[in-house]
This record gives C-alpha cells, sequence and structure tokens, in this order.
C-alpha cells in the first residue's frame, strides 16, 4: 500500500471510528453535558450574585465610581467562575474520560476492531478526537450558563472569549489525564478510582506545594508576594507550574488581561502570553504521546501473526 | 491445502514470579474448508492458543501461518460493544471491512434477529449474544473463523441453534476452529477434534470414525494386543471402525472368548483421557 492509499485509509478508518465512537459514548456525552449545566447554572449563580452585592455597594459608597475598578471587578468575578468551575468538573471530567479510555481496553474490543484495522492511531486519535469533544461542549455549556445569567442579573456582558478557549484548554488537559489513567488501567472500576485519586492529588500537591512552599519562602528569604518569588527563583516557579496542570489555570490571570502589577496571590503566568500557550500545547502533547505509547505497546502484537 | 498451520507453540504466564505453563509446544494444521474442534478441561490452554492464533497474545516460541487474503473471523466469548444496538455492532465491523449494510440487513434476517436489532446486548439473552458475535465475525466473510467456547453458559435449545447457526457455516465451505469443553454439541461440526490438556495435545481424533472397542472376554490376548488390557477381562481399543471386524476375528481365531463387545463413540474417550483431571490451573484472569 502507497503512502497515499495508507493515509486515505487512515482517514477513513479514523471517520468511521468517531461516528461510533460517539454512538457507543452518548451516556457519558450527555451526562457530562447534563452536569455541565447544572454545576455550572449553580456556581454562575453564586458569582453573579455576589458581584451585583459588590456593586449595589459599589455605586451607593462611591462618590466618583470608577469605571477601571468595575472592569476589574468584573474580571476577578471570570477568573474566580472559571478557578471555582474547573475544580469542580475535574472530578466529573476525570473518570468519565478514564470510562471512554478503558471501557474498550477492558472487554478487549479495542483489539478485536484491530483485527480489522490495523492502522492503531486511527482508533486511537478516534477516541482522543471524543475526549476534544467533550471538554468542548463541556466549557460551552458552562460558558453560555456562566454569560446568560450574569447578563441577566448584572446587565453586563462577560463572554470573554479567550477565557473560554483556556478554560477549553484546561478541561481537555484533565480529560487526558483521565484519558491517560484509563488507557494504563484497562479494568474499568480501577481506571475510575485511581483517576480520582490522581486528581485529588494533584488538586492537593499543586495547592500545598504553592502555599506552603511560599510561606516557607517568604520566612527564609523574606519574600511575600508571588511577583517577588518569581524574581528570586524564576526556574523553580516554572518547574512548579509546569509540573501541576492545575497551575496552568493560574495563565488565566494574563489571557483575561489582569494587568501583572496587580499582586493578586494566584498571578504566577510565568512565560507571558505565548510562552504559557507553548506550555498548554506541551502538556496536550505529552499526555496523548505516553497514552499513544501505552495503547501501541498493548495492541502491538496484532501484526506479529503471518497471513 | 492448509488454511492455518500451528507450529511448536509456547507459552507461559508469570504472575507475582510464579510462572504458569499454559501451552508447551502445540502443533497442528487446519486444513482448507475443514472444521477443527479444540477441546479439553478448563485451563487446558485453549483460549490461550485462539488468542495467540487471532492475535491478542504474544507467543513465547513457535510460529504460525495463516493462509488468507482477509482478517480472521473472531468468536469472542462474550465480548461486545455493550453501548451499541445490536445493529450498529454489525455495522461498525461492516464499515471497517467495507461491507455493505444490505448484508447486515440480510445477516440479522437470515439468523432470526432483525426483530432485536435496535436491542442493546444487555437487554439480548446469552443466546442471542453469541449470535450477534457470530455475525459479527462473518460479516465482512472470512475464509477461516476462528471460535472460543461457542456453546459456553447456554442452555440446549440455545445451544443447538447456535450448532446449527456454525453448520450453515460449514456448509458454506468456511474453515473453522473452535474451541469448547462441550463435546456433545461439538462432535457432530467437527471434522477433527483436538484434546488438549496441561497446554499440550494429547491426541487428534477423527469423530465419524473414532471409536472405541470394549471387548468383554476369556482367555489369553496375544502379545501385540496387550496394551490395550484395561483391567483383567477387559480391553478397550481405539479405532476406526473398519477395524473391528479384523480386530474380533483376530481375537476368535487366537482362542480368545468374547461374551461381550461393546462400541462407545468419542465422548469415552474424552472421559477416560480426561479422569482425574478436573484440577484447574490458575491462569490470571487478566489474560
Amino acid at each position: 500500500m502507497s503512502d497515499y492509499t495508507l493515509g486515505i485509509a487512515m482517514k477513513n478508518k479514523f471517520l468511521i471510528h468517531i461516528k461510533y465512537g460517539f454512538i457507543a459514548h452518548n451516556y457519558q456525552i450527555l451526562i457530562i453535558s447534563v452536569l455541565s449545566f447544572f454545576i455550572g447554572f449553580i456556581v454562575a449563580y453564586d458569582n453573579s450574585i455576589n458581584f451585583h452585592n459588590w456593586y449595589v455597594w459599589y455605586m451607593a459608597n462611591s462618590k466618583y465610581p470608577s469605571q477601571s475598578q468595575i472592569t476589574l471587578m468584573k474580571v476577578e468575578n471570570v477568573y474566580d467562575f472559571w478557578r471555582n468551575i474547573v475544580s469542580y468538573m475535574a472530578f466529573l471530567l476525570v473518570p468519565i474520560s478514564s470510562i471512554i479510555m478503558s471501557q474498550y481496553e477492558e472487554n478487549q474490543m479495542n483489539h478485536y476492531l484491530l483485527l480489522y484495522d490495523q492502522t492503531r492511531p486511527s482508533l486511537y486519535l478516534s477516541r482522543i478526537f471524543i475526549l476534544l469533544f467533550m471538554s468542548f461542549l463541556a466549557s460551552s455549556i458552562v460558558w453560555l450558563t456562566y454569560g446568560v445569567l450574569f447578563n441577566y442579573i448584572n446587565g453586563f456582558s462577560v463572554w470573554y472569549p479567550a477565557a473560554f478557549f483556556a478554560v477549553f484548554m484546561i478541561y481537555f488537559i484533565i480529560s487526558l489525564i483521565g484519558g491517560c489513567v484509563g488507557t494504563i488501567f484497562k479494568k474499568r472500576m480501577w481506571s475510575i478510582v485511581i483517576s480520582i485519586f490522581v486528581i485529588i492529588f494533584l488538586f492537593t500537591m499543586g495547592s500545598n506545594a504553592y502555599y506552603h512552599g511560599l510561606n516557607i519562602v517568604s520566612k527564609m528569604h523574606n519574600i511575600h508576594t508571588v511577583a517577588e518569588f518569581r524574581n528570586a527563583f524564576p526556574t523553580t516557579l516554572k518547574i512548579i507550574t509546569f509540573l501541576s496542570p492545575l497551575s496552568l489555570m493560574e495563565i488565566l490571570n494574563l489571557i483575561l488581561g489582569i494587568p501583572q502589577t496587580v499582586d493578586v496571590p494566584n498571578n504566577i503566568s510565568i512565560l507571558g502570553y505565548w510562552g504559557d500557550v507553548y506550555l498548554f500545547v506541551l502538556w496536550i502533547t505529552l499526555l496523548i504521546v505516553i497514552g499513544y505509547a501505552i495503547f501501541a505497546y498493548r495492541h502491538g502484537i496484532v501484526k506479529g501473526v503471518k497471513s | 491445502m492448509k488454511a492455518l498451520e500451528v507450529r511448536k507453540i509456547k507459552k507461559t504466564y508469570s504472575k507475582w514470579r510464579h510462572p504458569v505453563r499454559a501451552l508447551d509446544g502445540v502443533s497442528f494444521d487446519v486444513e482448507d474448508g475443514i472444521t477443527v474442534g479444540l477441546v479439553g478441561p478448563n485451563g487446558a490452554g485453549k483460549s490461550t492458543l485462539i488468542k495467540i492464533i487471532v492475535g491478542f497474545l504474544k507467543k513465547d516460541e513457535g510460529e504460525i501461518n495463516i493462509k488468507t487474503s482477509k482478517p480472521l473471523g473472531y468468536v469472542q466469548e462474550y465480548p461486545t460493544f455493550f453501548d451499541m444496538s445490536m445493529e450498529n455492532n454489525l455495522k461498525y465491523i461492516g464499515d471497517l471491512t467495507g461491507t455493505s449494510f444490505d448484508k447486515v440487513e440480510r445477516l440479522l434476517k437470515k439468523f432470526g434477529l432483525w426483530d432485536r436489532k435496535s436491542a442493546v446486548p444487555s437487554q439480548l439473552s446469552k443466546g442471542q449474544t453469541k449470535r450477534l458475535a457470530i455475525l459479527r465475525s462473518i460479516i465482512h466473510d472470512p475464509d477461516i473463523l476462528v471460535m472460543d467456547e461457542p456453546f459456553s453458559g447456554l442452555d440446549p435449545s440455545m445451544a443447538i441453534d447456535i450448532r446449527n447457526m456454525i453448520q450453515q457455516l460449514k456448509d458454506e465451505g468456511k474453515t473453522m476452529l473452535i474451541s469448547s469443553h462441550n463435546l456433545l454439541y461439538l462432535t457432530p461440526i467437527c471434522d477433527r477434534v483436538i484434546f488438549m490438556s496441561d497446554g499440550r495435545i494429547l491426541g487428534e481424533y477423527t469423530p465419524k470414525n473414532t471409536i472405541n472397542l470394549r471387548v468383554e472376554y476369556i482367555g489369553n490376548i496375544p502379545d501385540e494386543m496387550k496394551n490395550y488390557i484395561e483391567r483383567d477381562g477387559l480391553m478397550v481399543i481405539e479405532v476406526s471402525k473398519e477395524k473391528v471386524p479384523e480386530i474380533i476375528r483376530k481375537l476368535v481365531n487366537e482362542g480368545v472368548e468374547i461374551y461381550q463387545a461393546k462400541i462407545e463413540g468419542l465422548d469415552t474417550i474424552y472421559e477416560r483421557l480426561y479422569a482425574g483431571d478436573s484440577h484447574e490451573k490458575q491462569i490470571p484472569n487478566s489474560y
């Protein structure tokens, strides 16, 4: 088979796997959609009301209300909302992603499919595409819910497409972590349990390393803000940020346009806009490659049979 | 012509440093258009061998040659795409192999599953799930079919349904390798049966020809036949049907008094081969 015809065959099989992948995983996608709406609604309502209360208070107590202060609070409200929602959704996205990747590993149906389609990347990438779609759908539903509700309660628009895109990428990374666990642990129940532990571990380690690290460093070196920490230990901060995918959420600050001079504790954006984008891409690539390596190793023997 | 050649296959599972020999140099051939049964108790190595043949497991040693231009048809013991309807289960493989959807419809109607086409596997009986597995494996019209325990967990009427289905495929000229521990359903459809135990082949028989000749006698058995003496006064000989008169004649000519001669089938050979062999090797489930 020439490279060209192999390419066409792979593309066709990829599309077939996507088509039946959506049929096979429609329940998982439906569950994520419904829960995204409910969780998004609850958190959006809470945040919108908080902003509304602040706004009423601010307008009543300021002689000269500043438009820039209102914009800043609006942006911080958006940031706060997404930070909360990512934490909640992680506990749903990760186990569901692990189910999507493991459910046909456990009963060997993935291997069965490879009897008929020996282009392993097409099968693997079709599953990744479903994770990508699921992440997009979940973040879109939450984004729309928040946007509409905030606008309804406060009369302001908080769409920020850049923030939506960043959160979509974070959702995708979280899904890929679940997907990796699902590929490694092919028993579905184990993959669910372990993926939840992994996400708890990442959350706990991320916040512990961040806040305790900052505490210790502040006592040892008289450093009190993240900005000072970044100046003193740039490499350490980069490593911490890179190792914890949830820390990538902090990049929202920059993308949302919160000025870097505002010394909020979460402001650890480290590589500038494009540098942060590259970090996203690096994480995504790494997780896809690790998952594929495991997948290819497990299904690498089909071609061993001579025919 | 040989459709499938299996040569000196060895496989050892090791879990927690406790190796379990699953296959110990298994060799056999399957000729074009014939049906071969793999028979043996649980843990004999049948499923391991089947999985190695279809490429689900890696062999430690040996060689497998499959002479076909199409992918094998493989009937697994139970697995399905459990979130898809029966129709989509078939269409998925149909799409991958370039088979038209008309054929899916034709097959579902032919094997009496058209009314259940929208049912997902959890809504199907075990017999229907088995039929689905067989249909999925023949959707691309393979030359060679490999089936792993097609009769397990079925009640007699369902097992007979499945057997009839396999018989239809046999009549179409498919080459088949079927593993089972159920001789009752397997024997009538097989041209040859291979008995396995502890990862080795104990013997190969042709069900239509092989019988046990059980002779109760008084007298001295000729030396060349003494191997067949089971106990004093009873000898059991595995032999083809055509040779029975010759053996009886020889015993009578040697002055042996025969007061009962009984012919028994393959099931008796099975019982004798596996007497006391009910232990199962602890092969990890994950394989």
